[in-house]
């Protein structure tokens, strides 16, 4: 098994030694020129050697050897250079699992140190450590140990630079691509396997450049260890309980189904204080992705705000706590009015460092994002405030981000589902407004149904919501053409009913909604009890929309 | 390449300079290349610009290499301008400055101590880079179309390529070291070193005759005066938005400008650069540790400042015969129309018109008085209608535009603001949203809630397309030669078919009438549009595209393509016409007249007609506006008006005469609770109603508790 650059600490591994790496693609820097083939002249045989030059930075010289740089044979290539961070808003369950996972397989690694921590202790110290850690070769000893008194000054905030959000344990890595394929894109979650270069011999030339641009492009190995990819495979989801292509597994999880939907729900309608009808979205939404886009439309898409979330203090966060051990990856952000005047949502260029600025929107897909309005107050957003509750908008109801390129705006493409919970009306745009109507048992005992319900939540049953949540969404789909008549009549039907208070967008609801549904329940094929059932919740929910508004 | 004969090629270069003769107009004949070596002679002119379009008509294969090896060709251009220089030079030229001086004494010390025989000591002799000054650069051939910055590659290597992009940084011009002139304390020999990257290592001994023999060990210092230096800079471009590939970074390329080539561009600017490609060489310490890298540049040879419109003009020529076919279908504005956001089901004469007010109407300027083309549409309906759709959907699909809500999200808001500047405390200029639309769209959201502010500014923007700005001690005229298209929400929520339009949006008649079109988005059910929006849309949930329609929505890009071809024709409206559209205007007036109007229709409304024939003749790629023009013209405004006046059906019935009542003495009593029965009976009398109608209108209302009448029957209280 080839060790993981994701848990194995830098000083556990070698130089040119074959490491995998998961991660997302954050930056794509300038391609590489690099050269594919050289020639050295050894100075004393006066006898010259062509040599290939992939997959290294630094040309393999014997002490003899002089590299030739006019020589004819030189051919000059390109590499593509990817920015890469380990995935942000990864669950701690997929960690640990990814974590125990490569402690079995490190086992057999061939190069082994003798002193094994725990890795995460370790790499959350790594990066303090490995800088004294390697001793460079022979060479200037002395050069190293100044530039250690350099590079944690600047390049330690550097590189958080490139996280999203904050996160200690993060890594970031340089991928060099060769043949390029032009169907990596930003924010993709990429398995990489390639062979490592961390040659002490690189950092040196940072002290060199004088060059600000070139300032990241050079960061010591021992900080953004390079990675010269064999092999580049694109993730579709990065739950480690399930095969990347799962179709073995498939079947059993799908078989299932139905009855780890009810064990969700019963979770769900449990933690959402015993509302059945909110805990149904809430499956539709964990399990909701884009489909297909066109200019101005996402569809597949379910953003969900649940308003009247009135209980005390710390149920937002507990609902959360319940989430992230169901989803591999999401993140809970407060939406407090120093938050939306502070952080970076939106990810920017910096030109001067040649490098993109992450902001937290800047998530892979299926990150699902909680945005935690009950801890809003009265208070004056200022102009970046401002841009931030625009930026967050135009992800809900269009599912893109637009980076700040200073020059110019690029539309960047998200699936991010995103979960708005609000005491009253959201201020941000949503698909679906669920106001939550607690049973007034559950109300006062809150605190002791999220005691049970961590209780319930046990590895094996925990392992089945999670399998589920994941191959669920990944599953194929189709509306049957003969329910089409059925859908269109009840359109129709419908706008006669509610006096054209139902547009186009609701029936693109219904039919997301029916769509998830029927998926919730495994089924890949819309039924008509999928599509009545759809129908019914809206209704439902619709009622109680109006309900409230005719209380007060 | 070891077969390359480049004596060969230096000759026909010399021949090329020579011989090479443009044909002007007239059928003289100019010889440009000559011309530009007498001036380079006489020290007028430092660049000599090889374009390549005519070495190419020359000698096909002489052009073709020199793209291929530019760099070498450079080297062999100049020893050729070197050699000829001296047969060009018609006079004496004065010495512009202490570098001409040196070589003037160099050249006579070479003279004089140069008997015929000797042989020099080539470390002592005068590089020819120091004796020219001039520059050579190529054009690159107007046939090679710029490639985006992504696809240049290795093996562009050593070619000349052209690329677009945009200017994120340049540095300061500094001056850069072309040849180091060095004197020897011992001997006071001058050594020379020509420098050809970007650093270089200082010689130190004296390498001369004299020093050598007698091992004077001279040392070497450098003379600052005697040296050669280029003015140099060093850029850095990006590529467009438009190039970049969906979810990839914008890459960027380090472009080195030496000599005539700086000043060129700042950041921001949209440039294109002709160079070039090469790896950056880097020398001692540098090259062992990077070794297999090799960071590229561009060493640029002609760089152009595009401005706008060139940008955007570019690709117009580009339609290709194809495009032009799909183009000519037979309903191509109905096709056209429909390929305005496709995703938006319906709503065919509204994007009709959206479809015009891309292309816009021709301005006028009879005697000096200004009439805009510029067409200006307010979309109005009830909430979740997709007019924020269309509005950003044209924002996009515009060239040039501007998205903004009524409120704004910065400072400056729609028209203008003075502020301050942080840096230097002085006060300046900053326009909103409808001054960066110049000559372009202002899509406007949420108009209704337009600040205070803004509102009265907006006025003057859409008829005069001018903003005015007397705000501290700053007095100016700036321009706005913008279309507006708002979108506006109704007062009360749901459009009121009882109300006028003023009432509805809460703007007054003033800013409306200003307004070509007023377009009421109303959704009504109706089984047989529903029916086909039902199908529509589990279409594209069913085979996730969009179906596939009787007509093909067009490309983005072909539309815009389309749209700056169609800006480019200035129509004029014939002679013939007039009769016609005046009689059509009559005849709308008449109408406004008898009928219950809910719009006004006046002399606005003729220009409004005008603009859009024009705008429908522009469409057609005609110099002329047709009858049928002017009839379609006609129809979008009634077609509009019915959007308005229609809207009543909805209800079923028509406003009565005792809402007709009840909304005068609404009127009335305006903000205030009370009216006087007396005001009440004699503003009735003057709009037409009798007592008795008036009567029992307020017995009605008093049933109904909308307001209270005292005993002595003289004062109506609204409750």
């Amino acid at each position: 098994m080839i060790p993981s650059l994701n848990s194995v600490a830098l000083h556990d591994v070698v130089d040119q030694q074959l490491v995998r790496f998961t991660g997302m693609i954050q930056d794509m820097q300038n391609p590489e020129m690099y050269l594919e083939q050289y020639e050295v002249q050894d100075s004393i045989t006066k006898q010259t050697t062509v040599k290939m030059g992939k997959y290294r930075d630094i040309p393999a010289c014997g002490p003899d050897e002089v590299f030739i740089d006019d020589s004819r044979s030189n051919v000059h290539r390109e590499r593509q250079v990817l920015c890469c961070i380990s995935i942000p808003a990864l669950n701690p369950w997929v960690k640990q699992l990814l974590a125990t996972g490569t402690d079995r397989h490190t086992e057999v690694k061939p190069l082994q140190h003798e002193n094994k921590r725990a890795y995460s202790d370790e790499s959350a110290s790594s990066n303090k450590a490995l800088s004294s850690s390697i001793s460079p070769p022979g060479t200037s000893v002395k050069r190293v140990c100044c530039d250690k008194k350099h590079v944690p000054r600047n390049v330690r905030c550097d590189t958080e630079l490139h996280l999203p959000l904050p996160e200690s344990q993060a890594k970031t890595c340089l991928v060099k691509v060769y043949d390029s394929d032009p169907a990596l894109a930003l924010n993709d979650m990429i398995e990489v396997v390639g062979f490592l270069s961390v040659d002490p011999r690189l950092c040196l030339i940072s002290e060199e450049m004088e060059d600000e641009g070139a300032q990241f492009h050079n960061l010591p190995g021992s900080l953004v260890p390079r990675l010269h990819a064999v092999s580049v495979r694109k993730l579709k989801h990065n739950n480690p309980l399930l095969e990347l292509n799962f179709c073995s597994s498939a079947d059993e999880v799908l078989g299932l189904a139905r009855l780890v939907r009810q064990d969700l729900h019963l979770v769900l309608s449990q933690v959402l204080l015993g509302d059945h009808l909110a805990a149904n979205y809430f499956i539709c939404h964990l399990i909701s992705s884009v489909f297909q886009r066109s200019e101005l439309l996402a569809l597949g898409q379910l953003s969900l705000n649940i308003s009247n979330v009135v209980c005390g203090h710390g149920y937002t966060e507990k609902l959360y706590t319940v989430l992230r051990q169901l989803v591999t990856k999401s993140h809970y952000q407060p939406l407090t009015i120093e938050n939306l005047n502070k952080c970076t949502f939106t990810p920017k260029k910096d030109y001067d460092a040649n490098r993109l600025v992450s902001g937290i929107l800047q998530l892979s897909t299926q990150t699902h994002l909680v945005l935690d309005e009950t801890c809003l107050e009265p208070g004056q957003l200022d102009s970046n405030g401002v841009h931030n509750v625009a930026a967050l908008g135009t992800l809900i109801s269009q599912q893109k981000v637009d980076y700040d390129f200073q020059f110019y705006k690029l539309e960047f493409k998200a699936d991010v589902p995103v979960l708005v919970l609000s005491e009253g009306k959201s201020l941000l745009p949503n698909d679906v407004a669920v106001p939550l109507e607690p049973d007034s048992k559950c109300l006062e005992t809150w605190n002791e149904i999220f005691e049970a319900v961590n209780h319930y939540l046990q590895e094996p049953v925990l392992q089945r919501l999670r399998k589920y949540l994941t191959a669920v969404r990944l599953l194929e789909y189709c509306l049957p053409q003969d329910l089409e008549q059925v859908i269109q009549d009840d359109f129709v039907r419908l706008r006669r009913e509610t006096d054209t208070k139902t547009s186009a967008s609701d029936l693109h609801l219904l039919l997301v909604l029916s769509r998830l549904v029927s998926l919730s329940q495994g089924e890949g094929t819309l039924s008509r009890e999928s599509w009545d059932l759809a129908c019914s919740m809206e209704k439902q929910r619709k009622q109680r929309i109006n309900g409230r508004v005719h209380q007060p | 390449m070891a077969g390359k004969d480049y004596i060969n090629d230096k000759e026909k270069l010399k021949q090329f300079l020579i011989e090479f003769a443009a044909i002007d107009a007239e059928g003289h004949k100019d010889f440009k290349y000559v011309h530009q070596l007498v001036k380079i002679a006489h020290r007028e002119k430092v660049a000599l610009i090889f374009e390549l379009d005519d070495v190419y008509e020359f000698d096909s294969g002489l052009a073709e290499a020199i793209v291929n090896n530019t760099r070498r060709y450079v080297s062999i251009a100049s020893e050729v301008v070197y050699e000829m220089l001296p047969d060009y030079k018609q006079r004496e030229v004065t010495a512009k400055d202490s570098l001409d001086v040196y070589i003037e004494h160099r050249l006579l010390m070479e003279q004089r101590l140069h008997q015929p025989g000797e042989q020099r000591d080539p470390r002592n002799k005068y590089p020819p880079e120091l004796m020219r000054r001039f520059e050579i650069y190529f054009k690159d051939l107007s046939l090679n179309k710029p490639i985006p910055v992504r696809d240049v590659k290795a093996e562009h290597i050593g070619k000349l390529v052209t690329v677009r992009g945009i200017v994120t940084r340049c540095t300061e011009v500094k001056p850069m070291m072309v040849v180091a002139t060095y004197t020897c304390d011992q001997c006071g020999a001058e050594t020379y070193q020509p420098v050809n990257s970007l650093t270089f290592m200082p010689l130190a001994m004296c390498p001369s005759e004299d020093c050598r023999v007698n091992k004077a060990g001279g040392r070497l210092y450098l003379q600052t005066r005697g040296s050669k230096f280029i003015k140099f800079q060093e850029l850095r471009i990006q590529e467009h938005s438009d190039a970049v590939p969906v979810g990839n970074i914008p890459r960027s390329l380090t472009v080195l400008c030496r000599g005539e080539t700086t000043r060129q561009a700042l950041p921001g600017d949209h440039v294109s650069v002709s160079g070039i490609f090469l790896p950056l060489l880097r020398t001692g310490f540098r090259q062992i540790a990077q070794g297999l890298l090799s960071e590229t540049f561009m060493d640029a040879h002609r760089v152009v400042h595009l401005n706008k419109t060139e940008v955007d003009e570019a690709p117009a020529a580009d339609l290709t015969p194809e495009e032009v076919q799909q183009l000519t279908h037979e309903d191509f504005y109905g096709l056209l129309a429909s390929s305005l956001a496709p995703e938006i089901y319906g709503h065919e004469d509204v994007k009709k018109a959206l479809l015009l007010l891309l292309v816009g109407g021709v301005d006028r300027r009879p005697q000096g008085m200004k009439i805009r083309g510029n067409i200006n549409i307010c979309l109005m309906g009830d909430p979740g209608v997709a007019k924020s759709q269309l509005l950003s959907y044209i924002d996009r699909l515009a060239a040039r535009s501007q998205y903004t809500t009524g409120r704004g999200s910065s400072g400056v808001g729609l028209t203008a603001a003075v502020m301050k500047d942080p840096l230097t405390g002085e006060m300046m200029l900053e326009g909103g949203a409808l001054v960066l639309a110049d000559q372009g769209i202002c899509c406007i959201d949420e108009f209704d809630k337009m600040a205070d502010s803004d509102r009265t500014a907006i006025h003057e923007v859409m008829e005069q397309q001018t903003i005015s700005i007397a705000k501290a001690g700053i007095m100016t005229s700036l321009n706005a030669r913008v279309s507006i298209l708002a979108a506006a929400n109704p007062a009360f929520g749901r459009y009121n078919p009882r109300r006028t339009v003023e009432q509805n949006i809460q703007l007054p008649a003033a800013l409306l009438s200003r307004f070509d079109l007023l377009w009421l988005i109303q959704d009504r059910p109706d089984r047989d549009n529903d029916l086909r929006l039902a199908q529509h849309i589990t279409y594209v949930h069913q085979h996730c595209k969009q179906p596939p329609a009787t007509v093909q929505a067009l490309d983005m890009r072909v539309m815009r393509r389309y749209i700056a071809l169609c800006k480019k024709q200035e129509p004029v409206i014939p002679e013939e016409l007039t009769d016609y559209i005046v009689d059509s205007y009559v005849e709308m007036r008449k109408e406004a007249r008898n009928g219950k109007d809910m719009t006004f229709t006046s002399a606005r409304n003729l220009l409004a007609i005008l603009r859009l024939s024009t705008a429908l003749a522009r469409l057609r790629l005609s110099e002329q506006v047709e009858k049928e023009d002017v009839k379609e013209a006609i129809r979008l405004t009634e077609m509009s008006k019915d959007s308005l006046n229609h809207a009543e059906d909805r209800h079923g019935r028509a406003q009565n005469v005792m809402d007709r009542i009840y909304s005068v003495i609404r009127e009335l009593a305006g903000e205030s609770k009370t009216v006087k029965m007396a005001d009440v009976l004699e503003r009735c009398a003057s709009k037409g109603y009798t007592p008795d109608q008036v009567e029992e209108c307020l017995e009605e209302y008093e049933e109904l508790n909308v307001w209270l009448i005292n005993q002595a029957r003289t004062k109506i209280t609204f409750v």
